[in-house]
């Protein structure tokens, strides 16, 4: 029995050496147990929102690549555009039943809502968990030095202020979820429209207050105080809430100022232009650029263009032919395979040139940042509501001016006068078409013609059977399956 | 179709004549069995000395022959006994008596920890041998499993050299994790995932995985056993769910011996769809722009001049060839054996720059140090080298822009291959999304994957009966994969040329410790036991780089420093660690009852902190009804029942799953200096109570040798219950997550299977059939709140396919005025309203089908006359729908206006001036327009003869054996499937395969 023996202590000893512990060795990613123990912990966190920026609403894959006939970059953008009197997209006639069919037409539905539709929803409530999580573990926490904390937190709550502001904007009521979600099969229900109005207020003032107006370089494009106020000011104009969206906007009347040219703003070495509240910025790498001009320019206008996207003809004539702004639409260029002039019929409207060409670009993939929100924007929320409070007067008329001045460089005959406006009425819309010619195809549209409630009216006179129920994009049906809780917008 | 197969079977009749020869003498005499004295009937008579000469026996044993003078020799055989030779001499009758061959009867099988004789054997294993392989040039042992063994069903999912497939024991038991069975080498589970740097995630670059078993060489197997029941399985716990495919290579046996083969093959492509012709393309697209209301996009004498245009399969394809040599060395004495084997094999795929070649060596000995010690070790050490093209991305409406199958889709024939002035076409209408299908097949995409497998084995006898065994096994792959796309290519000119380079490793090791005791008590108790501890560590870790703008496009990726621009890296590392304690009672009472019990507990580091140790029971019972006294039957030799139950698990899910982590972003630009920053975001919710799937299974079956052992067959009925099967549960948005991985839901399968052996006919011609059908049903037993869509059936197939119902096409407006879509226009489908509640919703889907088969069987039948034989496999797979994504993109013209390729189908559509009911106008519906209807979703069916092989075995002097042989791989097909394959699926063109090759051996 001598070799059981012997045998039995060569078992033990094998069996107590591979003896191991059955805790989950984790290499590549970093546990809840050892995150936001430090400052770069914090910023390291927060910067994930910006992520949610680039691609968002528009990927195919699961990491969201900024790719796609939307490659413009911000998801939204087609949302607000392809929807309005501005801007059209020739794809949509070829393939009416495409993601920018539907919106073109008005055809969508809560089973085919189109790519944008449906993944902005799902998207920005990734954002906002992003934003929850932030929030939770920094607000509180001392091992963060002071400094850091408020940026970040300015960051964190600007973000989550954007998210819903988005949401309530496309879909109306959505569910508010302030907090992570200690239940991952929690079922929320949908928050009332005064919830979420007073919930992105806050959010986006709290978010004006730590934020900066601007950055040193090492951190420019973080989102800025003057991007909260914007966002906030507009808000309230869009709930006719005039008077605090005049407060909201005179936050930062003083800490900005307009570009000294049009053109500078959108320019491939627009980082850093007064004007920008809030870009995402840009190089010429694949994934990490601007292809705005690629969905814009023609293929044999610009190498590397798919092209389609344009302004209706009607917009292009509604310019002022000397108004400089109407230089960044085209309806001629040369072709650069064989140098003929290629002209365009009324039917194809003009191109949109706003992002000059990026000599450097790779591929598609240009170097200038892509512009979400600047000061003109805030310039143009205050005229309309200080003309909301005490019809035509001349600040709004002033403020007018200060865009037209640019836009008619030593032409003053074309600045407005008080005196040309015997109505509020005349004045709104006034402001209406001049925010178009100044911000036209930069993703405002939709929600100014909603707020003039000119929105439906619009489409119908382009022949389009739309629905006033419209006004409100349907929650996708997928979102409804899962989650029973959601009612979907009347009218679907 | 479903009988199809008897009728192959029953028209499966040979007649065979004997020629005549000169003779000088008759002999008769009778063969009978030496035990019991009974007559053979049916037993072959031959003459040595002439190789075509012989006879068989009649009902009596009797047999009579008439011989020439040279004949000195009569060789006597039966199939389950062994060959006889008698000397003629001056004699004139003979009485011959044959020996039962006991090994044949029974054979020894391989099951976890150990080997049963089959008749002791109390679970359900299928056994095969090498008989059964696919005798044709295949790349894996994949294709030996092909329809041999009833109830493993394998879909090849790709058809490009080495291309991987699926693998299904028993049915589906998983939806998130793996449904693939354990594989154990020689002993050694050896993980399935696939270690060479994927292409699968990448959206333009896509490339579908090969199969990881390329790297061993399927000539150096001897056997395959799969483990089905959970009685077989639970030795393997929390890995044994989908089954246990257990392979064991070659040992050396008797007289040294060399051995050569080789064997050569073409392919040519199966089968391949009708695009239109340029000028009916040219002409189509002109009468859908006037359709919508446009002005025509080709000019008349455009049409005209665009003739039959390109066929771009034909531009991006060629014949195929596959080339393999195998060398080996055997042999053993009384206290060594040997085995040693290289193989190389290279396969050129259909389409151009696809190729696969492997580089593999083995060397398995075996050595009695003393009377208690015994050490061994299996090694085997393999390169392979696959050169693979970039299929392209498959996009939301399933056809591809980016790949040399773009043709599919977006490639019409009105287009050529190159420009007047050489360089390649661009496309049409999207130049700068859509490359050249041939332009693409510039890109280089090259892997090398070195695989070291090899234990080594050490068992030492401590006392009678009882031995100790200590395994040290080692798995380790390392595979390195370089791309470069040219400025010739699209994306590549777009960004001066991109490269990515990859290396993936993955490692494997186990220590096992067991002790084996057998024991009889008295006559009529036999006892083994098996005790034992098993420790696996997986590793896996891996880095990429990619890199744009390259300075030369000779060197690319191979000096990335030569690039401009760096694309984002990655890099990854895994582990993963399993500990066991395993049991195995066999008890056998008087040899005819039959008890076999096994435990086993696995502590594994995947799940949640809760749930770290599973415990995996069954037990089986045999009954050998033959050996019982009151048994008598002159006709059944053998009648054993098996009875068993048990439980296995899955736990072949990804790592991490049960924790919340962080996880850096893709990369996004801060700073006015533009620099790249990334952001760490939550990644998944925590999960702690995570665990495996449990598989609880009965299992009842017979098997039976009948008739002298000429039929031989077995019946298996069982009822599979997964539960805690773990689902990837759709969050709500507002969670900020799409999923979370859950223990909800239960799944069932249960089937039967059939499967038997006959000899049909001995003697000259001597047929043999060889017969497996298996029937699986698979439902939904539980969602565990896994929310049912309201089409759905609750309980339903796990695979059900859910679509619209095609009625058929609206032909006026009255039609449309009286449907259930009143806002639709003539030319559309018109659907079936399920639910008549007067309108079409996601409410009125159906279920039309289910995407994996219920009914799978395989024939195979072998002729042998004299030194010629013939083998056929036929390959069955029923009850499958697939979703013909192709035919819904290409008879669907409503994108034509953006350059898409269309079938001839398309002409067939419906027109004001043309109605009809097959094809619709183009105008499409605003539900159900692809993968949900009807119409594409079709059965995916097939009979397919999968190979026929003739081979002839001469006698040649100083040869111990020579053998030449023709074979032919998939040579018809019957389906109803209106693709290109049922079974691969739409991209890699299908092959058949003609191949001609010998083996010698000396």
């Amino acid at each position: 029995m001598n070799q059981i023996n012997k045998f039995l202590l060569v078992f033990t000893v094998i069996t107590i050496g591979c003896s191991q512990s059955l805790d989950e060795e984790v290499f590549d990613e970093v546990t809840s147990n050892n995150f936001f123990r430090n400052d770069n912990d914090a910023i390291t966190a927060v910067n994930a929102i910006y992520t949610k920026l680039r691609g968002a609403g528009v990927r195919s894959t699961e990491e969201g690549q900024a790719w796609g006939l939307f490659a413009q970059g911000f998801g939204p953008w087609m949302l607000n555009q392809y929807v309005s009197d501005e801007t059209w997209v020739t794809w949509a006639l070829s393939f009416p039943s495409g993601d920018a069919g539907v919106l073109q037409n008005f055809t969508f539905t809560p089973f085919q809502a189109g790519g944008g539709i449906f993944y902005v929803y799902r998207d920005f409530y990734e954002g906002i968990n992003i934003a929850n999580n932030v929030i939770l573990n920094v607000e509180n926490n001392s091992d963060i030095s002071q400094p850091v904390r408020d940026q970040v937190m300015g960051e964190a709550l600007f973000g989550r202020g954007m998210f819903y502001y988005y949401l309530y904007n496309f879909y109306g009521k959505v569910p508010l979820v302030l907090k992570p979600t200690s239940d991952p099969f929690s079922l929320p229900s949908q928050a009332s429209e005064s919830e979420l109005v007073e919930s992105i207020a806050s959010d986006l003032s709290r978010a004006g207050e730590l934020l900066p107006v601007s950055y040193p370089l090492s951190d420019y494009g973080r989102f800025t105080k003057g991007a909260a106020y914007s966002l906030l000011a507009r808000l309230y104009l869009n709930e006719k809430r005039w008077a605090d969206a005049e407060t909201a906007a005179r936050m930062i009347m003083n800490d900005y100022t307009l570009s000294s040219g049009y053109s500078d703003i959108f320019a491939p070495d627009n980082n850093g232009n007064p004007e920008i509240l809030f870009s995402v910025l840009s190089i010429a790498q694949t994934g990490l650029g601007n292809a705005f001009l690629a969905a814009t320019a023609e293929p044999d206008q610009v190498t590397a263009s798919w092209g389609g996207d344009r302004v209706y003809q009607a917009f292009y004539e509604s310019f002022d032919p000397e108004d400089i702004r109407r230089e960044l639409l085209t309806k001629s260029y040369i072709s650069v395979f064989d140098s003929s002039q290629v002209i365009l019929d009324d039917e194809d409207g003009a191109l949109i040139m706003k992002y000059a060409v990026d000599e450097n670009r790779i591929g598609p993939w240009a170097g200038n940042d892509i512009v979400v929100l600047r000061f003109t924007d805030v310039i143009l929320v205050l005229a309309e509501a200080l003309n909301e409070i005490h019809g035509p007067n001349q600040e709004s008329i002033d403020l007018i001016n200060w865009l037209r001045q640019r836009a008619f460089p030593g032409n003053p005959g074309k600045l407005l006068n008080l005196g040309d406006f015997s109505s509020k009425e005349e004045l709104r819309d006034r402001i209406l078409q001049e925010r178009s010619w100044e911000l036209y195809a930069e993703g405002y549209r939709r929600e100014d013609l909603i707020r003039h409630g000119k929105f439906i009216e619009r489409a119908k006179e382009r022949g389009i059977d739309a629905g006033d129920h419209q006004v409100l994009y349907p929650i996708p049906q997928y979102y409804i399956d899962i989650n029973p809780n959601l009612l979907q917008n009347p009218g679907y | 179709m479903k009988l199809a197969f008897l009728f192959v079977l029953a028209s499966f009749v040979t007649i065979a004549s004997a020629d005549s020869w000169s003779t000088d003498k008759t002999i008769s005499g009778r063969i009978v069995d030496e035990g019991t004295g009974q007559p053979l009937i049916g037993a072959t008579i031959l003459v040595k000395e002439i190789s075509l000469l012989g006879t068989i026996t009649d009902v009596d044993g009797k047999f009579s022959i008439e011989v020439p003078e040279k004949a000195k020799t009569l060789v006597a055989s039966y199939v389950g006994y062994l060959t006889r030779e008698v000397e003629i001499g001056d004699q004139s009758y003979f009485d011959i008596k044959l020996q039962m061959d006991i090994e044949t009867l029974d054979e020894i099988v391989v099951v976890g920890y150990g080997t049963v004789m089959k008749s002791d054997i109390t679970g359900a294993v299928a056994s095969i041998k090498t008989e059964e392989f696919n005798p044709g040039p295949v790349v894996s042992l994949s294709s030996h499993l092909q329809n041999t063994a009833p109830g493993v069903v394998m879909t090849q999912t790709s058809a490009q050299p080495g291309g991987n497939f699926k693998v299904q024991v028993r049915g589906q038991t998983s939806i998130l994790g793996s449904n693939e069975p354990l594989y154990v080498i020689d002993g050694i589970p050896v993980s399935n995932d696939v270690v060479t740097p994927s292409r699968e995630g990448s959206v333009e670059r896509y490339s579908p995985d090969k199969n990881p078993l390329n790297g061993i060489n399927p000539r150096d197997i001897v056997s395959i056993e799969v483990l089905k029941d959970a009685s077989a399985a639970a030795i393997y716990g929390a890995r044994g769910a989908n089954g246990v495919v257990l392979i064991t290579t070659k040992t050396g046996k008797g007289n040294a011996k060399l051995s050569y083969s080789s064997s050569f093959g073409i392919q040519e492509i199966a089968n391949q769809y009708e695009y239109l012709t340029g000028e009916e393309y040219a002409r189509v697209t002109n009468e859908w722009a006037l359709f919508l209301g446009l002005d025509p996009v080709f000019s008349p004498a455009e049409v005209k001049s665009a003739g039959t245009g390109t066929n771009w399969l034909e531009k991006v394809s060629r014949n195929g060839s596959i080339m393999q040599h195998q060398l080996s060395a055997s042999g053993g004495q009384e206290h060594l054996n040997y085995y040693i084997s290289g193989n190389y094999y290279n396969h050129k795929g259909l389409i151009r720059n696809t190729e696969l070649s492997r580089y593999s060596g083995r060397i398995n000995i075996n050595s009695e140090l003393s009377e208690y010690f015994q050490v061994g070790t299996n090694l085997a050490i393999s390169q392979t080298d696959d050169e693979n093209i970039h299929f392209g991305s498959p996009n939301e409406h399933g056809s591809t822009f980016n790949g040399p199958f773009s043709f599919r889709s977006s490639w019409p024939s009105n287009v050529p291959v190159y420009q007047e002035d050489g360089s390649f076409s661009v496309h049409p209408v999207i130049p700068e999304l859509s490359p050249n299908p041939v332009s693409v097949l510039n890109i280089s995409d090259d892997s090398k994957t070195v695989r070291i497998l090899g234990s080594i084995y050490g068992e030492y006898q401590i006392i009678e009966g009882l031995a100790a065994r200590i395994n040290l096994g080692v798995d380790d792959i390392s595979s390195k994969r370089g791309g470069y796309i040219p400025t010739t290519v699209l994306s590549g000119s777009q960004v001066g040329g991109e490269g990515e380079l990859s290396h993936h490793q993955s490692q494997n090791l186990l220590s096992e410790l067991t002790l084996n005791y057998t024991r009889n008590l008295g006559s009529r108790h036999q006892f083994t036991a098996l005790a034992g501890y098993t420790f696996q560590k997986f590793s896996n870790e891996g880095f990429s780089t990619r890199a744009q703008g390259f300075s030369s496009e000779i060197t690319n990726i191979n000096d990335i420093s030569g690039a401009s621009v760096f694309l984002p890296s990655s890099s990854f590392k895994l582990s993963s660690k399993l500990i066991s304690y395993i049991g195995r009672v066999n008890y056998s009472f008087h040899d005819r009852f039959l008890v076999t019990s096994t435990i086993r507990a696995d502590g594994s580091t995947k799940f949640g902190p809760n749930q770290k140790w599973g415990f995996f029971p069954s037990a089986a019972l045999g009954w050998k009804i033959h050996n019982e006294s009151f048994f008598t039957s002159s006709a059944v030799e053998e009648l054993k029942l098996r009875l068993s139950y048990g439980q296995t698990g899955n736990q072949e899910i990804g790592n991490k799953l049960s924790q919340s982590l962080y996880r850096a972003t893709r990369p996004i630009i801060l700073g006015g200096d533009e620099q790249l920053t990334v952001g760490l975001a939550p990644v998944r919710p925590e999960n702690k109570d995570l665990r495996w799937e449990t598989t609880t299974q009965y299992n009842i079956g017979v098997d039976v040798l009948l008739y002298g052992s000429r039929i031989q067959a077995s019946l298996d009925a069982y009822r599979k219950i997964t539960t805690d099967v773990l689902l990837q549960f759709t969050l709500d948005p507002t969670t900020g997550f799409e999923t979370i991985t859950t223990n909800a839901g239960a799944l069932q399968n249960h089937g039967v299977e059939f499967q038997a052996k006959s000899i049909n006919t001995s003697g000259p011609v001597e047929w043999s059939t060889g017969l497996n059908i298996a029937y699986n049903e698979n439902r939904w037993k539980d969602r565990a709140g896994l929310p049912f869509s309201s089409f759905e059936k609750e309980f339903g197939p796990v695979q059900g396919i859910y679509a619209y119902v095609v009625e058929g096409i609206f032909q006026n407006t009255g039609e449309v005025e009286n449907s259930a879509q009143p806002g639709s226009q003539p030319g559309q489908f018109r659907f079936k309203d399920v639910n008549d509640d007067g309108q079409i919703t996601g409410d009125d889907r159906e279920l039309v089908g289910q995407g994996v088969p219920d009914l799978t069987f395989g024939v195979n039948n072998q002729l042998n006359y004299r030194n010629f034989e013939l083998s056929l496999f036929i390959q069955g797979v029923q009850g499958i729908s697939l979703y013909n994504r192709d035919r819904s993109q290409l008879n669907n013209v409503n994108d034509l206006l953006f350059g898409r390729n269309k079938s001839r189908e398309v002409l067939k559509r419906w027109t004001p001036e043309n109605p009809g009911n097959s094809v619709p106008s183009g105008i499409t519906n605003t539900v159900g327009n692809d993968f949900q209807n009807s119409l594409y979703v079709e059965d995916a069916s097939f009979i397919r003869l999968r190979n026929v092989t003739l081979g002839y075995t001469p006698a040649i002097s100083g040869m111990s054996s020579f053998r030449i042989y023709l074979d032919v791989q998939n040579l018809f097909t019957l389906t109803d499937w209106t693709g290109i394959d049922p079974e691969t699926g739409n991209d890699y063109p299908n092959a058949k395969t003609y191949s001609i090759g010998f083996d010698v051996t000396f």
